[in-house]
């Protein structure tokens, strides 16, 4: 699968750091792979500016960040955040159903 | 005096087809399918109020019902209005708008005029290049697209914008006037609707350019001074100048010249009991507007439709004394109701507007009635906007009137919560 198909929009918890001009950073994204949770460190922001998401839809400030050695998009999208996940979010794994 | 001399630089910038588009933005799903956005059918407001490009190429149009819609796109999409979704998609088109300039005036929710004439030297100093950089820019920060018209004045930027509907900019300079304008179909001019068409095509006029050649003593005689207005339009003529506008303020603050609120009742309205409930609903809201506009009302109208035949008409009645109290507004209203026809069965109603209109501001001076009760008055305006304060606080449904409780399918409506936005006239 490519393109839209092949990714889902899917909220996430996001820790920031504001600072005392108020500009906002995200630092780290707390990230559930169906099993457990494990908090993924925002190493790099290397873009920050406002965007539409064409492979989820929304919009919103989009911050291109650097986890690792992978580079992907973080939306904030007032006042959540999201990102374009591979892996559709699948609640009755969550559950254990 | 350079300045002066300068042409004009004006876009008007329409977003496509935006009820529709936004629905597609925010649902990836929806893309590249006939969509219309339409209101609840269990409700009976269900007609089309707008389409995506996909279901106006399959014949759905604006304004009928959903299964007609269906009979001719048997697979279109319905989908539920979003008001606040749209006022944020066109606020922030605005934001966009405002890096260029500050001359920026709204006409309705998804078209803007925007004047760059004394800016634009800052952005390169070529307009056709600005205009390709917003539309790129709503693009891509919005996931919308426009259409926008560049042009010397914005009775000729509106036309550009409406000649290509899809993503397009179109230049109308006065050389290419005659060229570009003048074989189009009068229709197209704004302010030439269906009735000045009609006259327009009686007298073998059916194009702009017709429009322009005309003489001066037909347009008079058939259409006034505004035929003379018309001629100039289709000439390029318009010395009317973008308005502009608090860039912080959410909505567009024109002079308001009426506030009213309408309705089509769950069901027929078959009783006066039934009547008076939807009236007050009405009045509670437009009141409740007044009152936070800091305004009061001379003229009470109310329209009508008729559950038979969907006929309609309206009433008026200028009251002594402006108000801006519910009960006045209310019962203004009923009484006009009431003297106009009985409420039956054999009479319903499907329909009705409440208005209050010949505004008068809050702290002009009011001639008082000799024998009217001038502290009640006073003591009702205080309790009422002791009430909005309560309803701003904690919703609209936090206080209510016995009267609108009567009836059990408008118990749960909110008027002014889901009250709409309706694009302004031209003229003004």
């Amino acid at each position: 699968m490519q393109g839209i198909d092949a990714r889902h929009k899917r909220y996430v918890p996001v820790t920031t750091f504001t600072n005392e001009e108020g500009q906002v950073r995200p630092t780290s994204i707390l990230w559930f792979d169906g099993e457990k949770y494990s908090t993924l460190v925002i190493d790099e922001v290397k873009d920050v500016r406002r965007m539409s998401s064409r492979r989820v839809g929304g919009d919103g400030i989009c911050y291109t960040i650097r986890v690792g050695k992978n580079i992907t998009r973080l939306y904030f999208e007032d006042p959540r955040w999201f990102v374009e996940a591979k892996e559709p979010w699948n609640d009755c794994a969550a559950d254990g159903c | 005096m350079e300045s002066q001399m300068r042409e004009r630089v004006v876009m008007h910038i329409d977003m496509n087809a935006f009820y529709a588009s936004v629905a597609q933005h925010l649902d990836p799903s929806l893309r590249n399918r006939p969509i219309a956005v339409a209101g609840d059918p269990k409700k009976r407001n269900g007609i089309v109020l707008a389409k995506s490009r996909q279901a106006k190429a399959a014949g759905v149009k604006t304004g009928c019902a959903i299964w007609e819609a269906k009979k001719v796109c048997p697979d279109i999409v319905i989908v539920p209005p979003d008001y606040a979704a749209y006022k944020k998609y066109s606020r922030l088109a605005r934001m966009i708008y405002y890096d260029y300039t500050d001359l920026v005036e709204p006409f309705g929710l998804d078209e803007s005029w925007v004047e760059v004439t004394n800016s634009l030297h800052l952005f390169g100093g070529d307009g056709l290049l600005l205009a390709q950089e917003i539309s790129e820019r709503v693009k891509a920060e919005l996931g919308l697209t426009v259409s926008v018209g560049l042009s010397f004045n914005k009775v000729m930027a509106k036309l550009g914008s409406d000649i290509d509907p899809g993503d397009g900019i179109v230049s109308i300079t006065p050389e290419s006037l005659p060229e570009v304008v003048w074989p189009r179909a009068a229709s197209d001019l704004i302010y030439v609707g269906p009735a000045t068409a009609r006259k327009l095509h009686s007298a073998g006029k059916d194009t702009i350019g017709d429009l322009a050649h005309a003489s001066d003593i037909f347009l008079k005689r058939r259409f006034g001074v505004v035929g003379l207005m018309l001629r100039d339009f289709a000439n390029g003529i318009d010395g009317s100048h973008v308005r502009q506008f608090d860039p912080t303020k959410a909505d567009v603050e024109y002079d308001i010249k009426g506030i009213g609120n309408g309705l089509t009742a769950p069901h027929d309205l078959e009783s006066e009991r039934d009547a008076k409930a939807l009236v007050w609903l009405l009045a509670e809201s437009v009141g409740q507007r007044l009152r936070e506009s800091h305004l009061r009302c001379r003229t009470v109208s109310v329209g009508l439709r008729r559950a038979g035949d969907l006929s309609g008409y309206a009433r008026q009645r200028t009251r002594k004394a402006p108000t801006c109290l519910t009960k006045d507004i209310a019962s203004t209203a009923m009484q006009l109701i009431l003297e106009n026809q009985p409420i039956d069965p054999e009479h319903a109603l499907r329909a009705i507007h409440v208005r209050a209109t010949n505004l008068v501001p809050m702290d002009a001076p009011i001639q008082c009635d000799l024998f009217g009760d001038v502290e009640t008055i006073a003591a009702q305006e205080r309790l009422e906007t002791t009430i909005d304060d309560l309803r701003r606080r904690f919703g609209n449904g936090c206080v209510r009137r016995v009267v609108e409780l009567t009836d059990d399918a408008m118990r749960n409506l909110d008027i002014k919560r889901d009250n709409t936005v309706h694009p302004i006239g031209f003229l003004r």
